[in-house]
């Protein structure tokens, strides 16, 4: 069962993440990488996000999820996508 | 009496790659190094050696230490998928060779990797306990070169992997009796780490996803099992993929750090070897009652189960 996720979640995640990433001062458009998030780091982002969304991320989405606001957008229309 | 864990030695190449040294050369941010990697040193074995002298280097000491079970023994099982030549004929009848062990012991090799281990004792426990009373002494010893695979030019494995080899010596009577133990194989998955052309590859995220999904569930199992919890297991031993997996892993399974040691700096990730050599330093530590090993990769597969600290 997938569920869509907000901005306030996939920010929480990327806390708990613990990066480099300054979280009060990310934008939702910051790029994360640029942020200070690594290679690693991403891992544990991309799979918090995809168990709390119930989706699994194919590889080749990976580098889609680059900010909050693209991983918002993908989420949704991932969920979307398996609503119908 | 059932089988368990009487004693462990192991053997560390005393000659390495400066591991520093290697991220500079591929362009590997220091700090990343330090932070996620974790490793500092990675033993190679000596160009002169090959697996079964690997092996051998470790069980000789520890066949010293007990001359008197040597003939006892009824089995050695040496875990490698870096076999001496090319697995044929298998590395434990070489091992066995140079031991000079005795001809009534059943020797073979287990493929497996970094979940190698925790398969190795179950497999150990349960042959062992059915052979007869005076063959009830079995050696484990895993072995696993990856220097043979690794490409020194792939950023994603080069600055991991290290050689060294532990002799695990099982019988009655044992200080560690084997709990419950759980297993899980993802064979669609196996091309996540494979050797092709003769070099390593590894697709990190899927190892990284298999770990941080399936262990905490297969710990769950093990302690449910067991009638333990996580509060009230001494230390979880984990294997040392990288300082980040560990670390991660932990967190997932509510562990504290301080139960959750990080000790991939000391000769990197050994594979199969990574979880005896810590368990090497904590056999004879009185204070530890109950230790639990998950080894996981190669498979991708995962084996989890818990040494108790026999009651004198």
């Amino acid at each position: 069962m997938s569920t869509s996720i907000g901005p306030d979640d996939v920010r929480a995640i990327i806390q708990n993440a613990r990066t480099k990433v300054n979280v009060e001062r990310l934008a939702n458009a910051d790029n994360l990488r640029d942020a200070g998030a690594d290679s690693l780091d991403m891992m544990t982002i991309v799979l918090d996000v995809s168990e709390k969304a119930g989706i699994e991320v194919p590889d080749e989405d990976v580098e889609e999820l680059s900010s909050i606001d693209e991983i918002v957008a993908y989420i949704s229309r991932r969920t979307a996508d398996e609503a119908t | 009496m059932s089988v368990g864990l009487l004693d462990i030695a192991s053997f560390v190449p005393p000659d390495g790659r400066d591991v520093p040294a290697l991220a500079d050369a591929l362009e590997v941010d220091r700090d990343f190094l330090e932070s996620k990697l974790g490793t500092r040193r990675l033993p190679v074995m000596d160009p002169g050696m090959d697996t079964h002298d690997l092996a051998t280097a470790a069980l000789l000491p520890l066949l010293e230490r007990h001359p008197e079970l040597r003939d006892r023994v009824g089995l050695l099982m040496v875990v490698t998928q870096n076999p001496s030549g090319r697995g044929l004929p298998h590395t434990a009848a070489m091992v066995h060779h140079l031991a000079e062990l005795p001809p009534e012991v059943a020797a073979f090799d287990l493929s497996l990797g970094c979940s190698g281990y925790v398969h190795a004792l179950a497999v150990a426990q349960r042959f062992l306990q059915g052979q007869p009373p005076d063959r009830r002494h079995g050696l484990v010893v895993t072995a696993d070169p990856y220097s043979k695979v690794v490409d020194p030019g792939d950023r994603n494995t080069a600055l991991l992997f290290g050689d060294a080899a532990a002799a695990t010596l099982l019988g009655p009577d044992a200080p560690w009796s084997i709990g419950h133990a759980s297993f899980l194989t993802r064979g669609a998955a196996s091309d996540a780490i494979a050797v092709a052309d003769g070099r390593l590859a590894m697709k990190g995220r899927s190892v990284f996803d298999f770990a941080m999904k399936e262990v905490p569930r297969q710990v769950s199992e093990v302690l449910d099992a067991e009638g333990e919890s996580p509060d009230s297991i001494d230390v979880f031993l984990l294997h040392q993929g990288s300082r980040y997996l560990v670390e991660s892993l932990g967190r997932r399974l509510g562990a504290p750090p301080e139960r959750v040691p990080v000790e991939i700096g000391v000769a990197g990730n050994t594979v199969s070897s990574s979880l005896p050599l810590m368990m090497e330093s904590r056999l004879h530590d009185q204070s530890l009652r109950t230790i639990l090993l998950a080894g996981f990769g190669v498979g991708l597969s995962s084996g989890t189960l818990l040494l108790r600290r026999r009651e004198a």
